[in-house]
């Protein structure tokens, strides 16, 4: 008799601690960064992944006058929305993100060479 | 029927750990007394005693402290099973222009038997980092379009070999890459240690349009 008191569960709630983590900014989705070749020594900087509540037109506004480049919003059909920008840009990208706090860094994953 | 308490939900400290933090204490106190009482705590305390990050106070051991004092007494003991080796045998990409416009990496097959890895495989990683389109000619050669440097071909290497060869436990390099039939998961299994890692699958990315656009109709 006593055994059923040991089994009944506690009123702790395992989850609670992971959904408190997991609610921050998207957890598993990275800020993916990229960057393509254009003609001769010009490059293109792709911005993909951003978390969709976020102003896409004020984030690009932004980049282009802190870097001093073209940039524009592009519709993607699986992707959604993507941000180019003219030139080099992954590093400068990336430091304005964490430091504006859109993105953590552990969430943004640089590709290309 | 009784009533028991219970102690559900809380986390019981585990008992030992007080009688090896007093004797620790000891230690740091009185240096010339206790050295008996070392002998048996040899084992675990290593030569240097650095600051610790558990000095002055009392509290438990957390995970990874008890990892890292692991590790170190390891590597000084027996530095060969502590298996910090990476792979040293990495090969310099060799890439030469072809024409303007495209560079070729020539020694792409060799790489990959080195890594004990699927040239098509490498090659999806590689056309995807770099963001432009390639293709393997006759001689097995990888012709990317583009121009790139050596250099950028050695970086992406790395990155591919840090994610998807090394293992992460045993940091060697006898990996494969295994396919789980139910859920279309893509596993990384060491052939050394054992461990099974997943792997997330390569994906392309965004690919802005680059270059001439023909009248779409």
């Amino acid at each position: 008799m006593s055994e059923l008191d040991l089994q009944i569960p506690s009123a702790y709630d395992p989850f609670a601690e992971s959904n408190a983590e997991d609610s921050g900014a998207g957890s598993k989705d990275y800020v993916h960064i990229r960057i393509q070749q254009r003609n001769g020594r010009k490059s293109l900087t792709t911005v993909q992944g951003l978390k969709k509540e976020y102003s896409y037109n004020k984030i690009l506004k932004d980049l282009k006058k802190e870097f001093c480049c073209n940039g524009t919003v592009v519709q993607d059909t699986e992707l959604g929305q993507v941000i180019q920008l003219q030139g080099d840009q992954r590093k400068n990208v990336s430091t304005f993100l964490t430091q504006a706090g859109i993105v953590k860094k552990d969430h943004i994953k640089i590709h290309g060479f | 029927m009784v009533a028991l308490p219970l102690n559900l939900g809380i986390t019981e400290e585990p008992t030992f750990t007080g009688l090896k933090k007093k004797k620790k204490k000891q230690v740091h106190t009185d240096l010339l007394d206790i050295e008996s009482h070392n002998a048996e705590e040899d084992i675990n305390d290593p030569i240097g005693e650095d600051e610790k990050p558990w000095e002055g106070t009392d509290r438990d051991y957390k995970y990874e402290e008890l990892l890292s004092r692991v590790f170190n007494t390891l590597r000084e003991s027996n530095p060969e099973l502590a298996g910090e080796k990476r792979k040293t045998i990495l090969k310099i990409p060799e890439v030469l222009r072809e024409g303007t416009k495209k560079t070729v990496f020539v020694n792409l097959v060799d790489i990959c038997k080195m890594m004990h890895r699927q040239p098509e495989h490498v090659m999806t990683f590689l056309l995807a980092e770099l963001g432009t389109s390639g293709s393997l000619d006759g001689q097995q050669r990888l012709v990317v379009k583009g121009r790139f440097a050596p250099k950028s071909f050695e970086g992406i290497l790395r990155r591919y070999m840090n994610e998807y060869v090394i293992c992460n436990s045993c940091k060697g390099g006898d990996t494969r890459i295994e396919k789980d039939k139910e859920n279309r998961l893509i596993f990384l299994k060491c052939d050394k240690c054992g461990s099974e890692r997943s792997v997330a699958p390569i994906k392309a990315g965004f690919v802005a349009r680059v270059g001439r656009r023909k009248a779409e109709t």
